[in-house]
């Protein structure tokens, strides 16, 4: 007799789920309200000024410091040392180009298994854009980043920027940004280049840009953009939207493929072409990576099918770490 | 069109309508083919950047695999259809044209009787008509025309020296067919045995597989071509078991006049009287050919250097078949001279390269002996020497200019080859006093076309030099080096038959033989008397006295009397035979040289004594003809040198002409003429009947007669049929698992979903290759 199944935090966090909820508001809550639960077994907690060591007084240091309770256990005067904490400029950046009104044909569902995640069944579901992914992801870094005092800020973008949400910490920003990301992909083409220009034009302190894109451009034009905002110090984490599909080419039968951004038809064995494919597309990817080595900044692929959750918990650890730096 | 290439394939099968369907089942995968490209679904893709870069890459070799996939399905449908048609191979290769790898061995008899007329439509060959040859050039071109791209054929033309124009078989059958239409009739004989031969050679080369040769023998098998004294040779016997012998029917009678012989009473004539020419008495022999020749008349037209034209008549009766004519000629000059005889045209005369024909003599004012001797007329007791006999018995009269013998005398240490140039014969009286050289020398002119008689000496002990000379002349003989002496005189044997150099002497001979008396001799061994030695005097006990030997093959002779013309020996200078046995012994080895024989069209002969020193002929039709030395023959493989390599000395200068005499005529060389006739017996236009064909070719094999028209039915292959059923069902289970592994290489099924990304971690992705 079956079992009903009992949902996870993480479960809210599945495409799966997220796709049956319409309004990017209510999918961002969820998601970081599931995030949030999940996160009282995490290990990550705490995040605010806090103790880091002790170190021995010496004349001059300010005594308000200074560890009464250490001094009262050794007789020693040990000075507390605290992790300064310091709010961030974080620059949501997501691609609205039409290659990212893609949606595959199927979605994994992945159950919880202990620490293990493992693929039980393939089913069909509702249509989720690596557009909806790329939103919900963006509006739930957004509110995470509000909620650690950090000034939040969105740009959505195709060929050049579509829209431009200034960062800030105002309690009003977090529903400013998700208003601007209740946009629909464009028909156009994605232009790192030109983005990249707009942007570094507009923003006037050192921040952390956080671009969702399937960076489907050429490869030499992104370098190029990713270049200008290196060069203003800026801090970059790419996060390569992709659909499964784009990922594994798993077609079957003959077909025809249409282009998304006017790049024509192709009737093609995907079967004899999947080898082809992977190849090229491991190529751009790791192009990109090598463009992201050299300076310095994060790259990482998101595959739709997969829960956003990791991604969420991933992107706070790196907050983290730049704040740290 | 294409219902006309299924005609003729389709009885290749035992079920054609398996065939048929197999071939129409190839539609099948066809049209899957080609619908599976119309049924398609049209996906929306973002990453169409990456799909074209691969597209681009790989598009041709994509198509070239589907291609071939299908290339390999369609022929699996028809092949499997094919094998249970029950494909036969033979038949197979035959509609399409492939002949079924046939190998034809044409051999067309072009020998003198194919330019007879044939059976075709009326008309003398000659003036417009079908002759025997152009019949069978057609039934020829008929094998040629049944063949396919897959057989080869071969030419050999069967005329005397066969010719093998093509071979090893070719498969250009438009050459071929060039080479059958320019054939022309030779006045050459037919030579079956030969052309056969050649075939045999080139069957045993080819090793082909039994059943796939064909020797089509296309004769008129005249009675001229069909000659029982030159039958097929042994090596022919397993002819019938490397290939299968067609033959044509043999062709009907046509009547034929022909010159059949010139025969000149002697071929070395010199004068009888002084101021007088030598006289020739010619025989000259007249042949037809038909069952019954009418009567009628034929004149014969005989020409001589600077006479003018005999004309004689024949008039033949009624059934008449040969005709004899004897006329004598007085010749006006000196050197080979030329008789030519020339028929009139006859309308009934089915072969014309028969009606001329030529004879000739070496005619000579003098003759001119040298007697090699020391000399002195009478020995120490009194007698005439044997030289003095000699000369009394060559030159009677005394008076050089008023006898027609010369006769010439020389030390034996001073024989050089100046003194034997221009002698007709040389006697040696004192071989005692020749050394090795001298007897070399001898040998050598004997071998050009000299004779020499050796006489002893008188005294009793000769020495070593009749071994020498036995040696040098290539002779066999063991001579005793001393005399044995009789104790009683013995007479000279006078049964047995007479030599045929004294025919002339025929009725005196016995009375002449008897009163001769031999007192001693010089002992021949009789073992050691070959079978080309003619012993023309023997004694009572069989003791040989007179021996005569060919010299070179017969250009020369040497004459051996084993008694010295001297009282101590024998009586035989005092008595009558004496002077006849000189003469006509001397005449008849000169007649007997085989340097005025004649030789026959096709014939390539080796030609010595005089004609031998020449380089070059011209002939009947003014054109040179190169003469090539012929080298001496070598040992054969794995055997010893002569014994006695002396013996082959005497075997000097000769050539041979460097293609066969090929028409008939005089061929002529500075002074030197040579007669090249037709082999009167291979004019023969008399039908053979097909018994005697049959038994004639029997040594072969067993033949096939093809019928008019019918040759293409003869060479039809065997009728074992390689049933090609189960060797293609086999192809049928290869071309399936090649379409297995095809299918699974064209369709990429080893790419499974999946194999390309991997989850790294929930949420995260990386393609397999990133990871």
């Amino acid at each position: 007799m079956n079992q009903p199944a009992v949902k996870t935090a993480l479960d809210y966090l599945h495409p799966h789920t997220l796709s049956q909820v319409t309004g990017i508001e209510l999918r961002a809550r969820m998601i970081v309200e599931g995030f949030m639960t999940g996160m009282h077994r995490s290990p990550y907690r705490g995040y605010s000024v806090e103790f880091a060591e002790h170190r021995p007084y010496t004349p001059g240091d300010d005594l308000r410091h200074l560890d009464w309770k250490v001094y009262g256990r050794t007789d020693k005067l040990q000075l507390k040392q605290y992790v300064q904490e310091t709010n961030l400029d974080m620059i949501l950046a997501v691609d609205a180009s039409g290659s990212m009104g893609y949606a595959g044909q199927t979605i994994r569902v992945v159950k919880s298994r202990g620490s293990q995640g493992k693929v039980e069944q393939v089913s069909p579901a509702g249509q989720w854009r690596k557009f909806d992914h790329a939103t919900a992801a963006a509006a739930a870094m957004s509110y995470l980043a509000l909620h650690q005092q950090d000034r939040a800020g969105l740009v959505v973008f195709a060929d050049k920027l579509l829209d431009f949400v200034k960062p800030s910490s105002s309690r009003s920003q977090w529903r400013t940004i998700v208003d601007a990301l209740r946009v629909q992909p464009v028909d156009q083409p994605t232009s790192m280049g030109r983005v990249c220009d707009e942007l570094v034009s507009r923003l006037r302190h050192r921040s952390v840009v956080v671009i969702l894109s399937d960076f489907f451009d050429d490869d030499n034009t992104l370098a190029a953009g990713l270049s200008r905002l290196s060069h203003r110090r800026h801090d970059v984490m790419l996060l390569q939207t992709l659909d499964h599909q784009e990922l594994d080419f798993g077609f079957q039968d003959p077909l025809s493929l249409l282009g998304m951004e006017a790049e024509g038809k192709v009737d093609l064995d995907p079967r004899a072409l999947r080898k082809a494919y992977l190849e090229a597309l491991n190529e751009h990817i790791q192009s990109i990576r090598a463009t992201c080595r050299k300076f310095g900044f994060e790259h990482e692929i998101v595959d739709t099918s997969m829960p956003l959750g990791p991604l969420l918990s991933e992107f706070l650890t790196r907050r983290g770490a730049k704040i740290k730096k | 069109m294409l219902i006309a290439i299924a005609q003729g394939f389709l009885p290749a099968f035992t079920v054609p309508g398996l065939a048929a369907a197999g071939a129409a089942a190839i539609s099948i995968p066809i049209a899957i083919h080609l619908l599976a490209r119309r049924k398609r679904k049209t996906e929306p893709w973002a990453a169409m950047r990456f799909i074209l870069a691969a597209y681009k890459k790989h598009r041709q070799r994509i198509r070239l695999e589907q291609l071939l996939l299908l290339l390999v399905r369609c022929l699996i449908v028809m092949l499997a259809g094919m094998a249970l048609a029950g494909p036969q191979l033979r038949e197979l290769g035959a509609a399409a044209g492939l002949g079924g790898g046939r190998t034809v061995y044409l051999v067309i008899d072009n020998g003198i009787t194919s330019s007879a007329p044939g059976k075709g439509p009326a008309g003398p060959a000659g003036t417009g008509g079908v002759t025997r040859l152009d019949e069978l050039k057609k039934a020829g071109l008929a094998v040629l025309e049944s063949l396919g791209a897959g057989d080869r054929a071969a030419l050999i033309t069967a005329a005397k020296p066969s010719e093998a124009l093509i071979d090893p078989p070719s498969s250009d059958i438009a050459t071929l067919r060039r080479e059958v239409e320019g054939l022309s009739a030779s006045a050459a004989a037919a030579d079956l045995p030969a052309a056969l031969d050649r075939v045999m050679t080139s069957l045993e080369r080819e090793k082909r597989a039994t059943g796939m040769g064909f020797v089509v023998l296309l004769s008129d098998f005249s009675a001229g071509a069909v000659r029982m004294d030159k039958a097929l040779g042994e090596r022919l016997r397993n002819l019938g078991s490397l290939a299968r012998l067609v033959r044509v029917t043999g062709a009907g009678e046509a009547p034929n006049i022909q010159i059949e012989s010139i025969v000149p009473g002697a071929t070395v004539v010199y004068s009888e009287s002084p101021g007088q020419g030598p006289v020739v008495d010619w025989q000259i022999k007249l042949r037809r050919f038909g069952t019954s020749p009418p009567s009628g008349p034929t004149t014969l037209r005989l020409s001589l250097p600077g006479e003018p034209v005999i004309r004689q008549t024949i008039n033949w009766a009624a059934g008449q078949a040969t005709s004899e004519l004897r006329i004598s000629t007085t010749l006006k000059q000196t050197g080979p001279v030329a008789l030519t005889a020339a028929l009139e045209a006859a309308a009934d005369d089915g072969v014309k390269a028969d009606n001329q024909r030529a004879g000739v003599v070496e005619a000579r004012q003098k003759l001119n002996v040298l007697l090699v001797s020391r000399g002195g007329g009478q020995t120490a007791g009194g007698r005439l020497t044997p030289e003095r006999w000699l000369r009394a018995v060559l030159d009677p009269v005394g008076d050089p200019l008023a006898w027609p013998i010369q006769v010439h005398a020389h030390d034996p240490g001073s024989l050089n080859e100046t003194m034997l140039r221009g002698m007709d014969v040389a006697f040696i009286m004192d071989g005692q006093a020749m050394d090795a050289g001298g007897w070399d020398l001898l040998a050598r002119w004997t071998g050009e076309g000299g004779v020499t008689w050796v006489i002893p000496a008188a005294a009793t002990i000769t020495g070593a030099w009749p071994s020498v000379m036995s040696q040098k002349f290539g002779q066999t003989w063991k001579i005793s080096p001393e005399a044995t002496k009789e104790k009683e005189p013995i007479r000279l044997a006078t049964d047995g038959p007479t030599p045929e150099a004294w025919t002339r002497i025929r009725s005196d001979l016995r009375d002449l033989l008897s009163p001769v008396e031999i007192l001693q001799r010089l002992g021949v061994e009789a073992a050691t008397i070959d079978s080309h030695t003619q012993v023309l005097l023997r004694t009572e006990t069989d003791a040989p006295i007179l021996l005569s030997a060919p010299v070179n093959l017969g250009a020369g002779r040497l004459i051996f009397l084993t008694v010295s013309l001297d009282p101590i020996w024998t009586n035989l200078p005092t008595k009558p035979l004496m002077v006849p046995l000189v003469h006509e012994t001397m005449r008849a080895s000169l007649n007997g040289l085989t340097g005025a024989q004649d030789h026959h069209v096709g014939d390539q002969p080796e030609l010595k004594g005089k004609l031998g020193a020449l380089s070059s002929l011209i002939g009947p039709d003014g054109k040179q003809m190169l003469l090539v030395a012929v080298k001496p023959e070598k040992p054969p493989a794995g055997g010893q040198e002569p014994k006695d390599p002396k013996k082959t000395e005497a075997a000097k200068p000769a050539v041979r002409p460097i293609r066969p005499l090929d028409q008939p005529g005089l061929y002529k060389g500075g002074d030197e003429i040579l007669a090249v006739n037709i082999d009167s017996p291979a004019a023969n236009t008399m039908a053979s009947a097909e018994p005697v064909i049959s038994s004639y070719l029997a040594t072969a094999g067993e033949w096939a007669v093809a019928e008019d028209g019918k040759m293409s039915e003869a060479l039809k292959l065997a009728e074992g049929k390689a049933d090609m059923g189960w060797p293609l069902l086999w192809v049928v289970l290869a071309l399936a698992l090649l379409e297995t592994y095809l299918a699974r290489v064209v369709s990429h099924a080893g790419a499974a979903p999946g194999a390309g990304a991997q989850a790294q971690t929930p949420g995260r992705a990386a393609t397999a290759k990133v990871a």
